[in-house]
């Protein structure tokens, strides 16, 4: 132990001894949590939780997908609506989802559709702005390419601007799940009858911390899962195909 | 001897349609003038260099013939019928080779192909990897090559498609002697085999006098042809001959002038050629 470390030492030691009963009830242990855990899978409700919230972020994700992918193609193809929505798309996504929660209540009550709302608009604007700069960015050179070998618009489209925008709009959508996951749980844990959201929720009500840190650490391996094998390894290839990260 | 001859500046017989044609072409950008009332005829199967320094409006000019651009006055004409954009009948070999990082070599080369049953497509892909010495490489991404090797996949790709005409926009600028040098050399054959029109712009004397049947000699502001050279000299050149010492002494003295605009335009009045 290094010398700076012992106030830290002393304290935490000072902390243990004096912790309340209540408290002492209120701090997870290792195997409080894998009992935890045992539990929840044995009984099949953390199955369902986790079901429930895959549910929900499939489907938002989903939708989020295809309006951010047509409010970035809307944005990158027409002038005016860039000029207008870009700063403002840039803006929006810059605003935590948890913000977008309170509208949700007001617009759509406690409930399913409420929860998708906020998973949506989590997502939906760092699509669009992967869609809008991968697109916009596509090198003027590859353009003319397709030019001089007299590809048709169609072509032009599906042959040189997605694959060149393809990188863009793939971290695009990477991030957008990541907005969306984290807006899931939030609004889970405000309204909802199942998911991962509400069992962190039933788990404070019932005043069992080894429950809460049991979830957390489903709700990280959930997010760190998909980042890493799902866009991670696509994303991975794509970029190692083109010379743009070691594989 | 004279083998660098005046080609006349009008003239033009009835009876040949040129491949390629300009006539009284002027193009601005905003308020600068690239080229000014340029007229140039090329002939079927015919290597013209256009040789200057930059800012005389030699890319403009190809971009005109390759369609990218269009004139703001005259005429810009293939096979005596205008030309009204791009496409794979002038295709255009850019500074930068422009391969699809997304592909590998092969898929690149078969870019422009159409439509073919796999087999056939498979066939021509490797019959033209092997026209640019690139058999071992198809397989490979454009970013696992050399300079030279995705010049001369670039290369391929556009034979591939089988065009009348080639523009090439200093293709070889940005490789090393010894590259440029073997890829002169590939250019050359190919030329001599396939009997394609070439433009060939480029800002190196003997580039130009290596591989060109005529070079048309460019000055700057504005842009507009000075001086067409015709080059009646066999091929492989060699250079040490007087013919060749002597066609590059008539280039460097048309282009003398340039320098000394240059030289006034981004010196003082002490600094002269």
């Amino acid at each position: 132990m290094k010398p700076e470390h012992l106030p830290l030492f002393f304290a935490s030691a000072a902390a243990c001894l004096v912790v309340p009963a209540s408290v002492e009830a209120a701090s997870p242990s290792p195997s409080g949590i894998a009992l935890n855990l045992a539990h929840g899978f044995a009984s099949g409700d953390y199955f369902l939780a986790l079901g429930a919230s895959a549910l929900r972020i499939a489907a938002g994700f989903a939708i989020a997908a295809i309006l951010g992918g047509a409010l970035g193609i809307l944005q990158a193809v027409v002038v005016p609506v860039r000029r207008i929505c870009g700063p403002l798309t840039t803006g929006v996504q810059a605003l935590p989802a948890v913000c977008w929660l309170p509208v949700a209540l007001l617009w759509f009550g406690r409930g399913e559709a409420a929860v998708l709302f906020c998973v949506v608009v989590g997502s939906l604007f760092a699509v669009a702005l992967g869609v809008r700069d991968g697109l916009a960015q596509v090198p003027p050179l590859l353009r003319r390419v397709g030019q001089t070998f007299g590809l048709s618009r169609w072509h032009q489209v599906t042959r040189i601007t997605i694959p060149a925008a393809l990188p863009a709009i793939l971290a695009g959508l990477k991030q957008g799940w990541s907005f969306g996951w984290r807006a899931l749980m939030a609004g889970e844990l405000i309204c909802a009858t199942a998911g991962l959201g509400r069992s962190l929720t039933a788990g404070r009500e019932a005043g069992d911390s080894n429950q809460v840190f049991a979830v957390m650490l489903l709700i990280l391996f959930l997010g760190v899962a998909v980042d890493r094998f799902g866009f991670g390894l696509i994303e991975k290839r794509v970029l190692a195909k083109r010379g743009l990260a070691s594989a | 001897m004279n083998l660098a001859l005046d080609t006349p500046p009008v003239a033009i017989p009835k009876a040949e349609i040129f491949r390629l044609a300009l006539a009284g072409v002027s193009k601005s950008y905003g308020s600068l003038t690239a080229v000014k009332d340029v007229s140039l005829s090329i002939r079927r199967g015919e290597f013209l260099s256009l040789l200057g320094p930059s800012g005389c409006g030699k890319t403009t000019i190809l971009q005109l013939l390759a369609g990218f651009e269009k004139p703001d006055s005259g005429r810009v004409l293939m096979d005596g019928h205008p030309i009204s954009g791009a496409g794979p009948d002038r295709l255009v070999i850019f500074q930068e080779p422009a391969l699809l990082p997304w592909l590998t070599v092969a898929e690149n080369i078969g870019f422009g192909l159409p439509k073919h049953p796999r087999p056939l497509h498979d066939e021509t892909v490797g019959l033209l990897l092997r026209l640019v010495h690139l058999d071992r490489f198809g397989h490979l991404r454009p970013h696992q090559l050399s300079g030279g090797m995705k010049q001369r996949a670039a290369l391929a790709r556009a034979l591939a498609v089988d065009p009348q005409v080639l523009l090439m926009d200093e293709p070889f600028a940005s490789l090393d002697p010894q590259t440029r040098e073997l890829l002169h050399l590939d250019l050359q054959r190919l030329w001599l085999g396939l009997h394609k029109t070439v433009v060939f712009v480029t800002h190196s004397v003997e580039e130009a006098v290596r591989l060109s049947d005529r070079i048309a000699i460019m000055a700057t502001q504005p842009g507009r042809i000075r001086r067409v050279l015709d080059v009646n000299l066999l091929h492989p050149r060699d250079f040490n001959s007087p013919e060749v010492a002597e066609l590059r002494a008539a280039i460097r003295e048309e282009m003398q002038d340039e320098m000394t605009k240059l030289a006034r335009r981004e010196g003082d009045e002490g600094w002269r050629p």
